[in-house]
């Protein structure tokens, strides 16, 4: 039961943690872009 | 999310109501979300359509950007539509004894799968931006009535494994149906538009970039 608790959480954890940096990233991105264009 | 997973697992207890013992059967906590917003895509991607083919006339972001959203939806539904496809044959396999045995239901879902990748293929086809949303607009308007019928209305007239289970969700019994309404659902909606943003937003800077790149070509060009 534990495992069957444990498994999906990690690897929802380890999707969230990857789009959670992507966000960032695109953030820092598209910040930089603004910038440039001024 | 994270919610979502402990409800299924600490919530609900081992499924009744379903052939298999344990907790097999709750792989339809992960089943349903994706089915129901693969299905979810194509009237989004379809909405989005009718907007873009009314902005269509005046060439400019609005447009664009629509067309981004568009492809957004259906490359979403792609992916949602596979991962419906493998956590059926999985659920398939646990209550019916077969991976796959060709019911209305599962062909339906290959034939909606082909239409979002016959999609994605008109789109990577076409190098000119305007032509690929346009085409890629029509498309879509043209592959939702087909999938309406093949989602909605095919299981509900032909005799198919899936039974009641249509939406009604007829063999879930205790804690089943409202973890899965009212917990799972909202979590992969949110998930969806999470994801359905980022998708957007890199396309946004993807464009951008390229379209930077043609500015600065054809300005060697003229320096030249």
């Amino acid at each position: 039961m534990t495992t069957l608790v444990v498994a999906p959480l990690l690897v929802w954890l380890a999707l969230a943690a990857y789009l959670f940096a992507v966000d960032r990233k695109l953030t820092a991105l598209e910040t930089s872009r603004q910038e440039s264009d001024l | 999310m994270s919610a979502a997973i402990l409800a299924a697992f600490l919530l609900v207890g081992p499924s009744s109501g379903f052939t298999m013992d344990g907790h097999g059967a709750k792989i339809i906590f992960f089943h349903v979300p994706c089915a129901w917003l693969a299905s979810l895509c194509y009237v989004f991607a379809a909405f989005c359509s009718v907007r873009y083919l009314m902005q269509a006339r005046q060439v400019g972001p609005q447009a664009a950007d629509t067309d981004r959203k568009i492809a957004a939806y259906m490359e979403l539904g792609m992916v949602f539509a596979v991962l419906a496809t493998v956590t059926g044959s999985i659920f398939s396999h646990n209550e019916w004894g077969a991976y796959w045995s060709w019911d209305p239901r599962q062909t339906s879902i290959v034939i909606i799968l082909l239409l979002f990748a016959a999609y994605l293929v008109l789109r990577g086809a076409i190098e000119d931006h305007r032509r690929r949303a346009q085409l890629g607009a029509v498309y879509t308007l043209v592959a939702v009535i087909p999938s309406v019928f093949l989602i909605w209305v095919l299981p509900r007239i032909v005799e198919t494994l899936h039974g009641n289970a249509n939406m009604a969700f007829g063999q879930m019994t205790g804690m089943f149906k409202p973890v899965l309404r009212f917990i799972v659902l909202p979590a992969f909606l949110g998930l969806f538009a999470w994801v359905w943003q980022l998708r957007v937003r890199c396309m946004r800077l993807e464009d951008s970039v390229h379209a930077s790149l043609v500015s600065g070509v054809s300005n060697e060009r003229t320096s030249l």
